[in-house]
């Protein structure tokens, strides 16, 4: 891994259109960085993304027994009913 | 601001995701399909038309996820979006945005879950769609990645 030593305001530049600024380091050792890049790049906390990346492959293509289209579309007609009687919807 | 209640197209319906979706790469195109029986449309199918690859270089064959529009779900269910998601999605009007939450069905259904942390947001107008990752904690946030399905005595 690349190892770089910046101060607060320089940046960081990656590829031909990221740009990494150091914002801010507080007492505490909290880091606040501002990013700058072109929209197709995703940006988001590794922790955070790790878990919808996780959800996302787990989530698909259930095994065909998980998902019985009858149960789920039968499911759904009650929750729609219940939501069509319910005085507040 | 998003309306969460609009209802899933009765027709097939095909979006284009302005970045791969997590845990996919490569996938970029779908097609809202009407699921099953489901007459309410309740639920629907979200297919890719993509070559997708995991982990790497696995080929994934025929990706397919249950997903739903969640105010039906969810009366209460609310998402802040962030301006770069306004401006990349070009949501100019709220009638413009439909939202989808991806269900990861397990055995029995009761048991499922879904993700309302991280919703699909869709301009309608245009077919463009992005699954959205908020800046904040689920705790932060207030919806959970594995939130349980509604349920009352007949689930």
């Amino acid at each position: 891994m690349l190892t770089l030593t910046r101060e607060v305001g320089q940046k960081i530049v990656i590829g031909d259109d990221v740009i990494i600024t150091v914002v801010s380091v507080s007492a505490n050792g909290r880091v606040r960085l501002g990013i700058e890049a072109p929209k197709q790049v995703r940006i988001d906390r590794e922790e955070v993304l790790e878990r919808v990346r996780q959800e996302n492959l787990e989530s698909a293509n259930a095994p065909d027994g998980t998902v019985d289209a009858a149960a789920w579309a039968s499911y759904g007609a009650r929750r729609a009913n219940s939501r069509a009687q319910s005085p507040d919807s | 601001m998003p309306t969460a209640t609009a209802q899933l197209p009765v027709v097939a319906m095909e979006l284009t995701f302005l970045r791969d979706l997590p845990g996919f790469k490569g996938a970029r195109h779908f097609v809202v399909e009407p699921f099953g029986d489901d007459e309410e449309g309740v639920f629907a199918r979200l297919r890719c038309t993509d070559t997708v690859l995991v982990a790497g270089a696995t080929p994934f064959v025929d990706l397919r996820l249950l997903v739903t529009s969640p105010g039906i779900l969810w009366r209460d269910y609310e998402v802040e979006l962030d301006d770069e998601t306004v401006v990349d999605l070009e949501l100019d009007h709220a009638d413009d945005v439909m939202m989808l939450v991806i269900i990861h069905p397990r055995q029995p259904l009761s048991a499922s879950t879904a993700n309302l942390f991280s919703p699909i947001i869709v301009n309608r107008r245009t077919g463009h769609a992005d699954q959205f990752v908020p800046a904040g904690t689920e705790q932060e946030i207030g919806w959970s990645v594995t939130t349980p399905l509604p349920l009352d005595r007949e689930d």
